[in-house]
């Protein structure tokens, strides 16, 4: 045999193999995930080390991401497939493989199906099928007709302990409302009473909340209409919040204590952590009385959130 | 058995269509479409002034339909060397705070496309003068425009402290589809670089120097990849994620950052364009694509070296040319031969033929990157059943005249067809309507 046909016959086995191997070499392949986007809190657990989730935190095989109630990721699985995640837990990559599914239809194909569509797709005209021309309102939306306001910032609460009240303002001159409180499904009524106040302290719920759960509230005018609009709070465990505020507390920067407890207020309130925040607030302005932008912040957090 | 059956019915049909193809008069009648056609295109009046479909159409392209409705760019993958900064409607201070923190992740060059006309409040300018001065690898937007001495840039009050810079322009009508860009414009004897080319020339050498090597005036945009609620085919981070440090350090490192506006809401409008990737392919109300990622897109297709070709224009006229040919041929085959049957043929044929010629060229578009200008094809296939009647007549007057011969008859006579009719279409050739005088 020749060098030559050596040659040859060496080429084709590693064809062969190549070709034989190469389904397998794909099917083998592990799905990257990259952390696209995070709201709320969000961590990643690597080698049972679980670290803040960041965007562009990239996820092997073995990782895994926890959602704390309220926040969610969105992931990217190798570069093309996008997913969001919303409800709280641990996911594992490993059982989100399903997602990074992509539909393989190819252009091809894709126009035949167009065609054929819009060839064999028939919706009359407005004058003899108006069931398929009615897709319109036909108003401008406002929401639901109710004369309660309740401040953005009061729309999340995370609650932990102590109080803070849960309060709305009233357009009308009304002096009963209806304060609702409802399990996370937002429909089941845990609680239903008339109050004369434009408030309702969360320590009152005490005996009807739990650790670890979400609740929703709504308040409503007396006698009107019910208040879609249903306002979240979570009863955040005490475990829970101590790892997050610990991390909160670590900084390399050199503070004194009031201004340690104004950062730590500043960012409990942008984590809707609300009585924390005041304690904080607090804090620093007893640390520092002539402080007057710890004095101006608490004066305004005070009148913000109704607390007397 | 069966694969003669088939041989014989497919020759049948080919007849059908080739019967006539090299009678003198179907090549006169295909020259006589183009002739119209460029009678018609000299025309100095817009006809479609007040034409709603026309003008609808104006800005149509059948490539579109890809992106539209075919999902062409569904499985791109994430530009991984390009990251998105928001910078939404924060104040030049902010601005210039999110520019430091932005360079402390090293990326390798920033390109900022917002430009800062005039002055304002000075310590917000201070500012951001400060972080311009600071971060040697941006790139910042000149305005430019053209007016009687040619291209130029407008001067900025920010130009002494940003050295590299580039026009943001795009090539497009007011509310047109933005289908091509400048990379290069001359500023007096200077070359000016597009943002874009200024970016690359900062991130990629060779990418730059192939660029400026091809000379073109002007390059088609290969879009590929959008961001918008349902797709996300660029990595984009909210300004305030960037300041609060919920940034992987490595997601920015050596990469080309943009800071632009962008919005997820379809009724802000705010320097969005339309581009071919508009949901509507026909008749774009809403513009889809917020400036700054047409930016990353062209940006994209430089490094990837991802150009689209476009065939010559010799080309979509040799195609028209042939195509239009051998449709006429099969035009004149019923219009003579099966009269009754002439509109549903050529309405039918019309119908398939515009099918598939824009799925050739939809194909064409998507495998090879190459735009293959059917437009004359379709626009020749559209005219060829009007045509023939014209040059029937035109035909007739010949011969009556001059003594022309030729194959179009007195097909409507059905007394005179009869007479005259026969398998062989050539014994009639001299029959007009009014004969004047024979010579055969």
């Amino acid at each position: 045999m020749n060098i030559t046909n050596q040659k040859l016959i060496m080429k084709r086995i590693t064809y062969f193999f190549i070709a034989a191997f190469f389904p397998f070499a794909i099917s083998a392949q592990e799905n990257m995930f990259v952390v696209y986007s995070v709201k709320g809190t969000v961590s990643v657990v690597e080698n049972k080390v679980e670290t803040k989730a960041k965007i562009g935190t990239i996820l092997n095989g073995n990782s895994s991401i926890k959602l704390a109630a309220g926040s969610f990721a969105t992931l990217l699985c190798n570069e093309t497939k996008m997913f969001s995640l919303n409800k709280a837990g641990s996911y594992s990559t490993a059982n989100l493989k399903d997602s990074c599914k992509t539909n393989n239809s190819s252009v091809s194909a894709n126009y035949m199906k167009y065609i054929w569509s819009e060839m064999t797709k028939s919706k009359g005209t407005p004058e003899k099928n108006r069931k398929n021309y009615m897709a319109n309102v036909g108003a401008v939306g406002r929401g639901d007709i109710n004369n309660v306001w309740v401040d953005p910032r009061l729309d999340s609460v995370n609650y932990v302990s102590g109080t803070i009240p849960l309060s709305w303002k009233a357009y009308t001159e009304a002096e009963e409302f209806d304060f609702k409180l409802y399990d996370d499904s937002k429909t089941k009524i845990l609680l239903a009473k008339p109050v004369k106040k434009k408030h309702v302290n969360i320590s009152e719920l005490l005996k009807l909340i739990q650790p670890g759960k979400i609740y929703y509230w709504s308040a409503t005018v007396k006698d009107e209409p019910e208040n879609t609009a249903r306002h979240y709070v979570r009863y955040v465990p005490k475990e829970e919040y101590q790892t997050f505020f610990n991390s909160l507390k670590k900084t390399d920067a050199v503070e004194t204590e009031a201004e340690m407890n104004f950062r730590l207020g500043f960012v409990l309130e942008e984590n809707h952590y609300i009585a924390e925040a005041f304690n904080h607030y607090m804090k620093a302005t007893q640390l520092d009385p002539t402080n007057s932008l710890y004095r101006y912040t608490f004066m305004s957090f005070k009148k913000d959130f109704e607390i007397k | 058995m069966l694969h003669k059956h088939i041989a014989r019915h497919t020759k049948k049909y080919v007849k059908h269509i080739t019967k006539y193809l090299y009678e003198r008069d179907t090549f006169f009648a295909t020259i006589a479409v183009f002739v119209f056609l460029i009678v018609l295109g000299m025309i100095p009046i817009n006809f479609y002034v007040l034409n709603p479909m026309k003008l609808a159409l104006k800005d149509f392209d059948f490539n579109d339909i890809a992106y539209a409705k075919l999902e062409k760019t569904a499985d791109v993958p994430v530009d991984k060397r390009i990251v998105v900064v928001n910078t939404g409607h924060l104040d030049r201070a902010e601005l210039g705070f999110l520019i430091e923190k932005v360079s402390s992740y090293n990326p390798k060059v920033i390109g900022l496309d917002i430009y800062f006309a005039g002055t304002r409040e000075p310590d917000k300018d201070s500012i951001l003068r400060e972080a311009f001065k600071k971060t040697k690898n941006l790139v910042g937007v000149s305005v430019g425009a053209w007016d009687k001495h040619g291209f130029t840039i407008e001067k900025n009050n920010f130009d002494s402290v940003i050295a590299k810079r580039g026009y943001a322009n795009l090539i497009g009508e007011e509310i047109g589809t933005i289908r091509y860009y400048s990379p290069f414009e001359k500023v007096g004897h200077e070359k000016y670089p597009q943002i874009t080319t200024a970016i690359i020339k900062e991130f990629d050498h060779k990418a730059y120097e192939k660029l400026e090597k091809r000379h073109k005036e002007q390059e088609f945009i290969n879009y590929k990849r959008r961001v918008n609620n349902e797709v996300k085919q660029y990595q984009v981070i909210e300004s305030e994620d960037m300041m609060a440090d919920n940034v992987d350090s490595n997601l920015l490192k050596n990469k080309i950052v943009l800071l632009g506006y962008i919005n997820f809401d379809h009724n802000d409008v705010e320097d969005k364009k339309f581009t071919p990737m508009n949901d509507k392919f026909a008749g774009k109300a809403i513009p889809d694509m917020n400036g700054i990622i047409v930016q990353a897109n062209i940006i994209s297709m430089v490094l990837d070296t991802d150009y689209i070709h476009k065939t010559p224009k010799w080309v979509a006229w040799l195609m028209a040319i042939v195509i239009g040919w051998i449709h006429m041929s099969l035009f004149i085959r019923y219009y003579l031969e099966s009269h009754i049957w002439f509109h549903l043929v050529a309405k039918v044929a019309q119908l398939f033929s515009v099918i598939f010629f824009a799925y050739v060229g939809i194909f064409v578009f998507d495998k090879f990157e190459v735009k293959l200008d059917m437009k004359y094809t379709l626009y020749v296939i559209a005219l060829a059943v009007d045509v023939i009647y014209f040059y029937e007549a035109f035909v007739g007057w010949l011969h009556r005249k001059f003594g022309y011969q030729t194959i179009f008859g007195h097909h409507h006579n059905p007394l005179e067809h009869e007479k005259h009719h026969t398998n062989d279409h050539h014994k009639h050739e001299t029959t007009t309507h009014e004969p004047t005088h024979e010579h055969h």
